[in-house]
């Protein structure tokens, strides 16, 4: 087990570094010189253009920039922005709240809902309420959640009018207001793909020799799903979730956007518009650092879960 | 002599995309209590599918049955409901499963899975539980039973796994014992050494034991009498010692004369000519007729019945072997 921690920690420091530099690079490739989004467009003196450069770096070189870049992370401080010649730092942690409610508040919708539906389709396998589900899943598989979102909202000021759930918040009930439908929008496109592969490895569970076993030792559908399926089951829908925590934390980037929320989306979108190689390196480089880290976290989860995985790697 | 379990005109017939398969068609079967009765055929001749009936362990949904499974003279096991099978499945029967490395739960632990058989039929205490699962290990000869007991499927051999699901079934000292191909999967040293085993428990504790293989060798080594099944249906049985020196259906010739003659390794494994019938189609006649040597037109007219020839011993060929 401990092999394997170590094991899968250097993996992760690995693809951190690699990461950061494709970051780095992607960044540059825009052809817009960022001294021009920097002056707006005024009329400049060449003087004026070297002292912006000076200040925002721009005239060191692409090595040392990624090393002032690097070093500043691990002194939590990400830059300041051409745009609002603000810290990013700063400008990052007003807007994570609203990101990280998101993202986690939608995973805990989906995990609670898509767990025990894809059980339940499992062990009601071709009759009409699985036809029925079924067909729901194909639906929201089809909707991607911007979509989903804009119908959400057409939905709610129809039936409900007056109920405030975009723009912002100043307590934590309004934020979990403003949090909740985006929410619900973004699970609803990870329901469908993981209750399928619950489903699925459920099915297989279920017609495997041990729960025959489990059958013949006495044991009722209930005890048999709960004791001895549902652990074996669980194996894929954890890959598959960790796979989709990237769709999701792009997906928080347009939900954001369409329900007018001050999330990290929106400053992404200006940022990259306007060139603002802090703000857009800052930004990826923490979605990219969470995805990783639940990633890596999942590992560790499968060696929790499997002992032939602790097993294989050495005590 | 009482009857422990009696099966009358057991019929199986299972829906498939490809039509109906009657994958059991007639089956008479009487087991006594306290013996070793062997249940012998080839390969897809349907004795899983008579075994599981035994303990309702079909998927319902796809499969309908007919005939009777009476359990201790009065009660029959095909119109039990399921929470009354819940209560009898591992505590009176309780059944080994042919690979031993599928058979238990991959991410439990041996202690637990045996502790939870115990568990769901005896008002026992944890402790007591794991006390009695240990005594277990040790009497099917798993040493040490403490740190055996905390480890997973994966660490053990399939010998030894065999041995766990051994102590498993008979943890709650069950009135029927089955073995189906349970030693099939095993190489030829552990597979002797587990057929001991079972014949000592079953001497312990009087059990009846039903053993399933396609092996006549391992019916002559533990059981008292045997049924020899041919494509779902029952052609002769008898005492072993009977059967063996004196056969009187073909079918049974043919399978003593294949059984793999130990000292002989790497020699040729005697095989019968030819392959039983498709179980989709309707059989007319004597089932072995098309592969029998003795066959003639009035077997392949009507089906020879089972009739008796000797104390027990019975038989269903319309040819009279002496
Ligand atoms: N799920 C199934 N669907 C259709 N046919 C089946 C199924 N399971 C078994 N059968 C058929 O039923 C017959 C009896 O099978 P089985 O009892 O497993 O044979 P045995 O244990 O004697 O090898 C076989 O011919 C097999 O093809
Ligand atoms: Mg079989």
């Amino acid at each position: 087990m401990k092999k394997y921690v170590v094991d899968k920690l250097a993996q992760y420091v690995i693809v951190l570094a690699i990461v950061s530099v494709i970051i780095f690079v992607m960044v540059r490739l825009n052809p817009t010189d960022p001294v021009s989004v920097i002056v707006g467009g005024k009329q400049t003196t060449a003087e004026t253009v070297a002292n912006i450069r000076a200040e925002f770096n721009l005239d060191k070189t692409y090595f040392e920039q990624y090393l002032i870049w690097i070093k500043g992370i691990f002194q939590g401080d990400f830059g300041t922005s051409f745009q609002y010649r603000q810290n990013v730092t700063s400008l990052i942690m007003k807007r994570l709240p609203v990101t990280v409610g998101l993202v986690l508040l939608s995973s805990v919708i989906a995990l609670v809902l898509s767990v025990p539906l894809g059980i339940i389709t499992a062990l009601k396998q071709n009759t009409p309420l699985d036809t029925g589900l079924s067909v729901i899943q194909l639906i929201l598989v089809a909707c991607p959640p911007f979509l989903t979102s804009i119908l959400m909202i057409l939905l709610i000021t129809i039936f409900t009018p007056g109920v405030s759930f975009t723009g912002s918040f100043t307590n934590f009930n309004e934020y979990m207001q403003r949090i909740l439908y985006p929410s619900i929008a973004l699970a609803f496109s990870m329901i469908a793909l993981t209750s399928r592969v619950t489903k699925t490895s459920m099915i297989e569970q279920l017609n495997s020799n041990y729960t025959l076993v489990a059958k013949s030792k006495g044991l009722s559908m209930r005890q048999r799903v709960l004791n001895h399926c549902l652990k074996n089951s669980l194996i894929p829908v954890i890959t598959i979730f960790g796979t989709q925590m990237g769709v999701l934390i792009v997906g928080t980037v347009l939900v954001e956007n369409v329900f007018s929320l001050a999330g990290l989306g929106s400053i992404l979108i200006d940022g990259v518009k306007s060139c603002d190689y802090p703000i857009v390196q800052g930004i990826v480089m923490l979605l990219v650092f969470v995805f990783i880290t639940i990633s890596m976290l999942l590992d560790m989860l499968y060696a929790v879960i499997d002992p032939r995985i602790r097993a294989k790697s050495g005590k | 002599m009482s009857e422990l379990i009696n099966i009358k005109n057991l019929k199986v017939n299972l829906m498939s995309p490809r039509g109906i398969v009657h994958a059991v068609r007639d089956i008479n079967l009487e087991i006594a209590q306290g013996q070793i009765h062997g249940l012998v055929g080839e390969s897809g001749c349907g004795k899983s599918m008579t075994a599981k009936s035994i303990m309702r362990l079909h998927d319902e949904k796809k499969m309908l049955y007919g005939g009777e499974i009476i359990y201790e003279g009065n009660t029959d096991i095909l119109t039990m409901k399921e929470k009354e099978l819940e209560q009898i499945r591992g505590k009176d029967i309780s059944m080994i499963f042919q690979d031993p490395m599928t058979t238990l739960n991959p991410l439990l632990r041996i202690g637990k899975q045996l502790d939870e058989m115990i568990l769901q039929h005896e008002k026992v205490s944890k402790a007591e539980a794991k006390e009695r699962s240990l005594k277990l290990l040790e009497k099917v000869g798993i040493f040490p039973a403490e740190q055996r007991y905390k480890q997973y499927p994966f660490e053990l051999s399939g010998g030894m796994l065999q041995r766990v699901s051994i102590a498993m079934a008979i943890a709650c000292n069950p009135k029927l014992l089955i073995a189906d191909e349970s030693t099939t999967a095993l190489d030829v040293t552990v597979q002797a050494q587990i057929l001991r085993l079972i014949k000592e428990l079953q001497e312990q504790n009087g059990m009846s034991v039903l053993v399933i293989t396609h092996n006549f060798g391992v019916i002559a080594e533990i059981c008292d009498v045997v049924s020899v099944m041919y494509a779902e249906v029952i052609v002769e049985h008898g005492p072993v010692g009977e059967i063996f020196h004196n056969p009187k259906h073909p079918y049974t010739m043919d399978l003593i004369q294949s059984i793999p003659k130990s000292g002989e390794r790497g020699g040729k494994l005697v095989t019968i000519p030819g392959t039983p019938p498709d179980l989709r189609r309707k059989i007319v006649g004597c089932a072995y007729a098309e592969r029998c040597k003795y066959a003639t037109d009035a077997c392949r007219e009507s089906a020879p019945q089972l009739e008796s020839c000797g104390e027990n011993h019975e038989f269903a060929c319309k040819h009279k072997f002496a």
